[in-house]
């Protein structure tokens, strides 16, 4: 166990990429040329590990959305490496990532973004209809009892809430059982009680079934569901907290946002980071 | 202010706009076109006239009940003596006398073929030396005596011919060869619009283009100076026989202009038709972009209601866009329709009617019915969309469910008014097909068919969905994911979808109209002739201004195998007070060449009398027996007696039929317009034995049975495929319309399709989703029109029955083509925006709210 910059370097480093659902190596973004030159990720890297909940934070513009899009295959990064289940994505074309996205990816959308002219039951089987796939019945039997919404399938999105939208999403994400499924602000658009259904659905799953999830918010109660924080800033890695709690992890927020830049991201209080498998507090 | 958001609005949206001012621009060009096409011909041909015999002052000619119509050139009995001559020279305001004789003459080409072919009229006529013609020797010298003629400089020009060659001419059905002593100008503009116009002195044209030595078709007349041309006319009265008139040139001038400007009319009018479907299919568009426009922009519209915008600014800003959509699009519409214009003369031209270039016509009247109609159309098409914008209330700013507030209502008021005029257009067409002798039939027929077309679309957001779904029922089997949801997608919006689908359905129905009117109407001939002419061959001649020679019907009697020869006689009289063109036949031979039924009467002549359609008998009441006064082209005059009624078919469509007696004793002349044969087998042989007969009469043309069902094809087919060409400029816009939905409806998709793309819905399968959306519609479409169609070609069929169109014939072939097509131009119409559709970047497009 290491108290220094979490884990990352040294897993990779250490050969054992194996333990990590997905990693950034050295990974930059960079938007605009010039003067109007912005770098989202700033040689980040960071891994995340198989089977758990892993939560991404960070204050708005610290790049943790692009990060876990360039994570997802759904953007691409100006330089370094991403790797998802021992692919790496940087050298994959648009239609391999396509078929990724498809068939290795699951997501989960602040805005629900369900299919409205499909039924729930036809919006978790889309991807595997899109891959022309059939979905094994029992696992999908298993996937709506565990979201709750056996009696709502034939109903379209229109006439499902936001909770029951959102856990239709989170069941068509985790329905392939994708190596990842990235979820981003799921709780965004929801009241509490939904959102606690939400946060519970995912950490269940990674508990119950191994899934790997990465969600990314800016919610510290969200983050206190996760097995493990990563925190973001000026688009590099500030730090990181196993087994939260909503206390820790809004200490550690203050400390990020008072100490913003450059110079705030190296390894913030050794005292409250610990690895993966830290033990809880 | 308002004017600021209606520039902003216009700018924002440019391309939204792009296609439905194009709509816009592609239904003016086609107005403007036209106007300006008619307008510039319509000019030209009375420049042609221009100063032509504007030495003449009044003209001596037959009285002109007589004179016009069919083979007026050609009858004798519409002739003059020509001994008034010198009587009018007599007459104290007249200068000089110049007698005319006019008729069809043909010239021939080095390679034997007729200048000018089959298209703009082959005239022969007189040659006087007068200077104030308005025609002048250019080259050579006026014609003298037998064997010499001139020639317009444009036809000689193009035949290659030159002052001193030997040239073919062919006239009176005889042909010649004759020197060319000069080259003439014709006109100011030395245009003949295409007609080859060769003159000879009078004794010549009056042997070759009238047949008789002693007739002229007219005298025309040089008045002394100072006295007008009703003086002069007036002053020639007195000398004239019967059937004759004496009127001044200005009026004979504006006689001659008349029927060319009536053809233009004709023309125009049926070129506006089209283009005015082609606007009403645009308005579909029109009407799909504001409403789009007005649902997008809600939030907005209530925002500037929230702040204190009063409804009438909102409704001034959106109708503003509108104003400069319909302005923008009248003005490159206008350009669109020089261009049109000009292309349409470059065709007229490639026809062979080679007008004068006086430059094209655009006239005040055009540039502002070019503006009224593409300004009116949209902002028209617009008013409903912005009636709803300037609806949205001021709280919706604020609320989340802006849906609700811009929907569309429910469409129920709509539906109703289709339900309603659903029977209403039924219930004309029904009256039209009860009774299809009456005359107001196919008004009636053509105007439940557009109360038709109106209710279907009405009804249209209603039954479009369970039609897509009966028609995309295959969709998700064959095309996975991308079927489903491309048949879904086409439902989601049914008033857009019925809007869109409808613009085809007009231009496709009407020609699923035309297909079936035209199949039948070939299939209804093919049975006449199977079943009511009893001819084997029939020869004809291949003008109209020409007979068939006497010496033709020697040769065809003496061919070997042929049975009957059965010529068909016509002339002209005043029957009972009315004008009508008359047919004499042989009984004998009439029985075996046509079916004609005698139903009431005598089956046979006995001496001089007549017999009548049933039709004609009906109208006027005329009873077998009855005395009727026939007024004769020569003034003759006998009282005929009714000896039989007989049903009319198309192999005996002439109204009356005169005994061989009574015309042989009224008539002057044999003016036998075709021949009937039969054979006593026909074999190619015979055929052959006819064909070697005919072979010095060129003019004249054999057909056997089959022939003549092929060259009524044929010429059914030049009609039909004109307006199919017509019909392809509202099939084009509601392609537009099509492209225009996809667009719009991917635009609001656009979150939709990102997360599709993000859930790994690959490029093709997203452009495959769009491209069975746009096939959808187009079926929609499509199969609601073809069914259109075929009701209204059935209701039309029947009407028509009377006038030969008995069998209804349905193409499938073609209707089943007819969805193929829109199955292509639902494929092509999806290309762009399918293509940019897939070019979407996926993150930005799950982020847009």
């Amino acid at each position: 166990m290491t108290l220094t910059a979490p884990t990352t370097p040294d897993l990779l480093a250490a050969g054992h990429p194996g333990d990590l659902a997905a990693y950034a190596d050295q990974v930059s973004k960079v938007y605009g040329r010039g003067d109007s030159r912005v770098a989202a990720l700033d040689g980040i890297t960071l891994g995340v590990p198989k089977g758990r909940f892993t939560a991404i934070m960070g204050p708005s513009g610290s790049g943790k959305s692009t990060l876990m899009h360039c994570l997802a295959g759904l953007d691409r990064v100006t330089s370094g490496r991403v790797v998802l289940g021992g692919t790496d994505l940087t050298r994959l074309g648009e239609r391999a990532l396509t078929r990724l996205r498809r068939d290795r990816v699951g997501f989960v959308f602040q805005a629900f973004n369900l299919v409205p002219t499909l039924t729930a039951l036809e919006n978790i089987t889309l991807p595997a209809d899109i891959a022309g796939r059939r979905l094994d019945r029992a696992w999908l039997d298993e996937l709506v009892d565990s979201v709750g919404l056996r009696d709502r399938l034939r109903h379209r999105p229109s006439e499902l809430s936001g909770g029951q939208q959102q856990r239709v999403a989170c069941a068509r994400a985790l329905a392939a059982r994708p190596d990842v499924v990235f979820a981003d602000e799921p709780t965004g658009n929801l009241d509490s009680r939904s959102g606690r259904e939400v946060l519970g659905l995912l950490r269940d799953s990674a508990r119950r079934t191994g899934q790997s999830v990465v969600m990314v918010t800016h919610d510290p109660s969200a983050a206190a569901y996760a097995d493990l924080v990563v925190f973001l800033s000026d688009g590099r890695v500030a730090g990181q907290l196993a087994d939260p709690d909503q206390n820790t992890v809004l200490e550690r927020m203050k400390h990020l946002d008072g100490a913003g830049g450059p110079a705030a991201s190296a390894p913030a209080d050794p005292a409250s980071s610990g690895g993966p498998g830290g033990g809880r507090p | 202010m308002m004017l600021r958001l209606t520039l902003r609005g216009l700018a924002a949206h440019r391309l939204r706009f792009l296609l439905t001012g194009f709509s816009v621009v592609l239904g003016v060009a086609f107005v403007s076109g036209t106007l300006i096409l008619t307008d510039t011909m319509d000019r030209a041909f009375t420049r042609m006239f221009e100063g032509m015999d504007a030495d003449i002052a009044a003209v001596v000619r037959p009285q002109q009940e007589f004179a016009q119509g069919f083979a007026a050139q050609a009858d004798p009995a519409t002739l003059l003596p020509d001994h008034l001559a010198d009587d009018l020279a007599e007459v104290e305001e007249v200068q000089a006398v110049y007698p005319m004789a006019e008729g069809t003459a043909a010239v021939l080409g080095r390679d034997g073929e007729e200048i000018g072919g089959q298209g703009p009229p082959q005239v022969g006529t007189t040659w006087h030396d007068r200077p104030g013609s308005g025609s002048e020797i250019v080259g050579g010298r006026g014609p003298r005596g037998g064997g010499e003629f001139v020639l317009d400089q444009g036809s000689a020009q193009a035949a290659g011919f030159s002052v001193g060659d030997e040239v073919t001419v062919r006239a009176g059905g005889e042909e010649r060869d004759m020197r060319l002593v000069g080259v003439f100008r014709s006109g100011q503009l030395g245009s003949t619009a295409g007609s080859t116009v060769a003159a000879f002195d009078l004794p010549t044209a009056q042997r070759l283009l009238l047949g008789d030595p002693d007739r002229v078709n007219a005298y025309y007349l040089d008045g002394v100076p100072g006295k007008s041309q009703w003086q002069i006319a007036d002053a020639a009265a007195p000398l004239l026989e019967p059937g004759m008139e004496s009127l001044p040139m200005d009026i004979v001038r504006d006689e001659q202009l008349g029927p060319m400007r009536e053809v233009l009319d004709y023309f125009g009018v049926f070129l506006l038709t089209f283009a005015g479907i082609g606007l009403f299919v645009g308005s579909f568009l029109i009407f799909n972009t504001f409403a789009m426009l007005v649902a997008q922009r809600g939030r907005e519209l209530a925002l500037l209601r929230a702040i204190g915008a009063s409804q009438a600014q909102v409704r001034g800003a959106i109708t503003g866009e509108a104003l400069g959509v319909g302005l923008a699009g009248s003005g490159l519409g206008l350009a669109g329709g020089v261009g049109l214009a000009w292309a349409m003369l470059a065709a007229v031209e490639a026809l062979g009617i080679d007008l004068p270039d006086t430059g094209l016509r655009v006239t005040p009247l055009t540039v502002a019915a070019a503006f009224l109609v593409g300004t009116g159309v949209t902002v028209l098409a617009a008013y409903a969309p912005i009636r709803r914008g300037t609806r949205i209330p001021p709280v919706a700013a604020m609320r989340d469910d802006l849906g609700s507030a811009v929907a569309p209502s429910t469409g129920w008021g709509r539906a109703a008014a289709g339900l309603l005029a659903l029977p209403g257009g039924a219930a004309l067409i029904w009256a039209g097909v009860r009774d299809p002798a009456a005359e107001a039939a196919p008004w009636l027929v053509g105007s439940g068919a557009g109360v038709g077309f109106l209710a279907v679309a009405l009804l249209m957001p209603h039954v479009s969905r369970p039609l897509i779904a009966l028609m995309a029922a295959p969709f998700p089997a064959v095309f996975r994911i991308a079927g489903r949801l491309g048949r879904d997608n086409a439902v989601r919006s049914p008033r857009r979808t019925a809007a869109t689908a409808t613009a085809l359905m007009i231009g496709l129905g009407l020609v699923a109209t035309i297909a079936t009117l035209s199949a039948s109407a070939s299939r209804s001939v093919d049975v006449e002739i199977d079943e009511a002419l009893g001819a084997d061959y029939i020869v004809t001649t291949d003008s109209p201004t020409e007979t068939v020679p006497e010496d033709a019907l020697e040769r065809l009697r003496g061919v070997a195998g042929v049975d009957a020869v059965v010529p068909m006689r016509m002339g002209q009289a005043q029957v009972g007070g009315e004008p009508a063109i008359t047919v004499s036949a042989d009984p004998g031979g009439l029985e075996r060449t046509v079916s004609m039924e005698v139903v009431r009467g005598a089956a046979g002549f006995d001496g001089e009398g007549f017999m009548v359609a049933e039709s004609v008998a009906d109208r006027r009441g005329w009873r077998v027996g009855r005395e009727v006064p026939f007024v004769f082209p020569d003034g003759g005059e006998a009282r005929l007696e009714l000896q039989g009624v007989y049903t009319a078919s198309q192999a005996m469509r002439s109204d009356y039929l005169v005994s061989p007696a009574a015309y042989r004793a009224h008539f002057p002349q044999d003016l036998t317009m075709g021949v009937y044969l039969t054979a006593d087998t026909p074999s190619p042989r015979v055929r052959e034995a006819v064909d070697t007969a005919l072979e010095e009469h060129s003019a004249l043309e054999v057909m056997d049975r089959g022939e003549l069902k092929d060259r009524n094809r044929e010429n059914l087919a030049l009609l039909t495929n004109t307006i199919y060409a017509m019909l392809l400029l509202s099939i084009v816009i509601a392609g537009l319309g099509i492209i225009n939905t996809l667009a719009l409806a991917t635009a609001e998709r656009v979150r939709e399709i990102g997360l599709l793309r993000a859930v790994g819905l690959s490029r093709v399968q997203l452009r495959r989703m769009i491209r069975l959306e746009a096939v959808v519609i187009a079926l929609l479409g499509a199969v609601v029109g073809v069914g259109i169609g075929l009701v209204f070609a059935w209701a039309l069929q029947q009407v028509l029955a009377e006038r030969g169109v008995t069998v209804l014939e349905v193409p499938t072939g073609q209707l089943v083509g007819l969805l193929g097509l829109a199955v292509v131009i639902g494929v092509l119409a999806a290309l762009w925006p399918a293509w940019r559709a897939s070019r979407m970047d996926v993150l930005r497009a799950i982020a847009t709210e």
